[in-house]
């Protein structure tokens, strides 16, 4: 009878125990624990390396497999990375928008607006001074974790997105077969921002932009293009130089640095309305510095500047033509041009010339 | 039979225990350290110099590369050890960072033979060997990942850049249609200045680093009328405010230049 009772007794235990258990994962948020099993083994991702764009560094706890390439475009443009499901990266990194969206300052969820205006991501996977206008973080990994939990971008919480994706059987599927995971507690937010890091570098500009095949001796400008292409660079002594190649280098066209290019008047260092890289060094001498952005497809990545202030390339020229606005730490190649009304239509042409085609 | 295999492994551990070590040349490491003054003040970004002529000039960059640049053997032959086959050296910091401009950029070399030297070689600007390359070339930290100018097909061996009192009104204006900013950047081939500074250097087991101090008041210098419109031996930078067309004003590019080895004091 005693013994009868021990296992009544303990019976009862394991049932409260169990209850406890139960009643604990459902109040933690955490999914029950489920087995995955890989599929197929993730295939090494071939990166198109257009003519003198050098080698992208890919760091060693992330190498480039299709599976996780394929599995990061996914995600880019799922909702699902957002707090009310309405929007993802790709909502305000439009492919046929040079990856911007073409808005002065970008809106999160409920229309709610951004401080600065969506940077290109083409070619991202070459930016190795620091990611964002200011450079704030260095990696696309960290870069990736910042926007899902902006209140003012996809104002999602992370815990709640890892949630949502252990629960979907597809995603569950293509992240073990991408990353090799067996069970739906290590499919992580680490591994979301390296799949989405592995998608933004495959955006490697096609290298069939009319410089490009100028560039590979397959096709010649026109005598605008040519002399615009002379300006940018200060090619030839026959032709003004418009300085423009100084920070827009070949030819990712950005030497990836931080400057002052006079879009912001400013007295003295503290007078910038935008502090840019400064907030991030805390130096008051990089006050109003923002990343040189690329100018490759800059056509179609309007409007312009951290702040979208310039709407058409246009009004970009003229701002550089007059020399900027005065601030004590501007870059010193940004100074009066004397560009006349037909050498900054050659120049303009030559921006064009930067299109990827396809 | 086990003991016989032991007695042959300590044989064998014995005999290589007794044979001679290959002579080691000793050896000691160096240091070299760049800085940079304004007639003999510590340089600083953003900060109100007088130039040549009275006139209040400010910088916010200053960097070069430098090439090859190697101890001469004391001894007949003058053998060259390299020491480092090309560095950058951004000496731009501003007050915020004034004991980074006062400590400088050091590089340390390694394992360098002991002996006397009677002097250091060094080349301003990227040789010519390199200087086909492009920064797509190297990796993530290389000195030439960096300030390549495509137009030149060539990096820009040095940069300065700042602003000064172009109109003497005791003001400088940066930015806008009267700013009086200057730049002067010298790169290709033609430019590349190799110097060679006598200095006896004894390497022995411990070495203090050798100072390497740019004035750069004395990159201006310029004895060429046609730059030196004051006639004061210093370029006229009202007038000619940049370097930066390849052909137009390689003269002055040239100069600055050849005026890095006259800036160049060792101690």
């Amino acid at each position: 009878m005693k013994i009868f009772s021990r296992i009544n007794a303990l019976f009862i235990g394991f049932l409260i125990l169990g209850t406890g258990w139960i009643w604990c994962i459902s109040c933690s948020g955490d999914t029950p624990y489920l087995v995955l099993s890989p599929s197929l083994s993730p295939t090494p991702y071939t990166l198109p390396q257009p003519w003198g764009f050098g080698t992208m560094e890919i760091p060693s706890d992330n190498p480039m497999t299709v599976q996780g390439v394929e599995l990061g475009q996914q995600l880019f443009f799922d909702p699902i990375l957002s707090a009310d499901s309405t929007m993802s990266c790709g909502s305000c990194h439009f492919p046929k928008r040079g990856f911007t969206d073409n808005l002065p300052v970008s809106r999160g969820i409920h229309g709610k607006p951004g401080v600065r205006s969506s940077m290109s991501l083409m070619n991202v996977g070459y930016m190795n001074t620091g990611l964002f206008w200011d450079g704030r973080v260095m990696g696309l990994e960290d870069q990736a974790l910042l926007p899902v939990a902006d209140s003012s971008e996809l104002a999602h919480q992370w815990s709640h997105v890892e949630w949502n994706l252990r629960k979907h059987p597809e995603y569950r599927q293509a992240f073990s077969d991408a990353f090799g995971i067996r069970d739906t507690l290590s499919l992580t937010r680490d591994l979301v921002v390296k799949a989405l890091a592995q998608y933004e570098r495959s955006l490697v500009s096609s290298g069939t932009s009319r410089y490009d095949r100028f560039r590979a001796g397959t096709l010649e400008l026109t005598p605008d293009e040519q002399i615009g292409y002379d300006l940018f660079f200060d090619i030839s002594p026959e032709v003004k130089d418009a300085e423009c190649g100084n920070c827009h280098n070949a030819h990712l066209f950005t030497t990836n640095e931080f400057v002052n290019n006079g879009v912001q008047a400013a007295k003295t260092l503290a007078d910038f309305k935008d502090t840019g890289r400064g907030a991030i060094t805390g130096n008051r001498y990089d006050n109003g510095k923002f990343r040189i952005p690329t100018l490759r497809n800059i056509t179609l990545t309007a409007p312009y500047m951290h702040d979208g202030r310039f709407a058409t390339l246009e009004e970009v020229i003229d701002h550089y033509n007059e020399g900027g606005q005065i601030s004590p730490n501007i870059h010193s190649l940004v100074r009066p041009l004397g560009l006349t009304e037909k050498e900054k239509g050659q120049l303009l042409a030559f921006l064009h010339t930067l299109t990827d085609e396809e | 039979m086990k003991y016989l295999t032991l007695l042959l492994l300590a044989s064998v551990l014995f005999i290589m225990g007794c044979e001679d070590k290959p002579d080691e040349q000793p050896v000691t490491s160096l240091d070299l350290t760049w800085t940079a003054n304004y007639d003999g003040e510590t340089f600083l970004t953003f900060k109100d110099y007088t130039y040549a002529d009275g006139r209040k000039i400010q910088f916010n960059n200053l960097n070069f590369f430098v090439s090859d640049i190697a101890l001469i053997s004391a001894d007949a032959n003058n053998a060259q050890t390299e020491l480092v086959e090309i560095d950058y050296v951004d000496l731009s910091f501003d007050e915020t960072r004034t004991s980074e401009a006062e400590q400088g950029k050091t590089v340390s070399i390694q394992d360098l033979p002991l002996g006397e030297y009677s002097g250091i070689k060094i080349g301003f600007g990227v040789q010519a060997d390199l200087n086909r390359s492009k920064p797509t070339d190297y990796g993530n930290g290389h000195p030439l990942t960096r300030n390549f100018w495509d137009g030149w097909s060539s990096y820009i061996f040095s940069m300065i850049e700042g602003a000064a009192d172009m109109d003497n009104d005791g003001n400088i204006v940066t930015g806008g249609a009267d700013t009086e900013s200057f730049t002067y950047h010298s790169g290709t081939d033609e430019v590349y200045n190799e110097v060679t500074v006598s200095k006896a250097i004894n390497l022995v087991d411990t070495n203090a680093p050798l100072q390497l101090k740019i004035n750069v008041a004395e990159l201006f210098r310029n004895s060429n009328i046609e730059f030196d419109t004051n006639g004061d031996g210093y370029l006229d930078i009202e007038n000619f405010p940049g370097t930066h067309s390849a052909s137009g004003e390689m003269t002055i590019a040239k100069t600055i230049m050849e005026n890095f080895g006259r800036a160049l004091t060792i101690e």
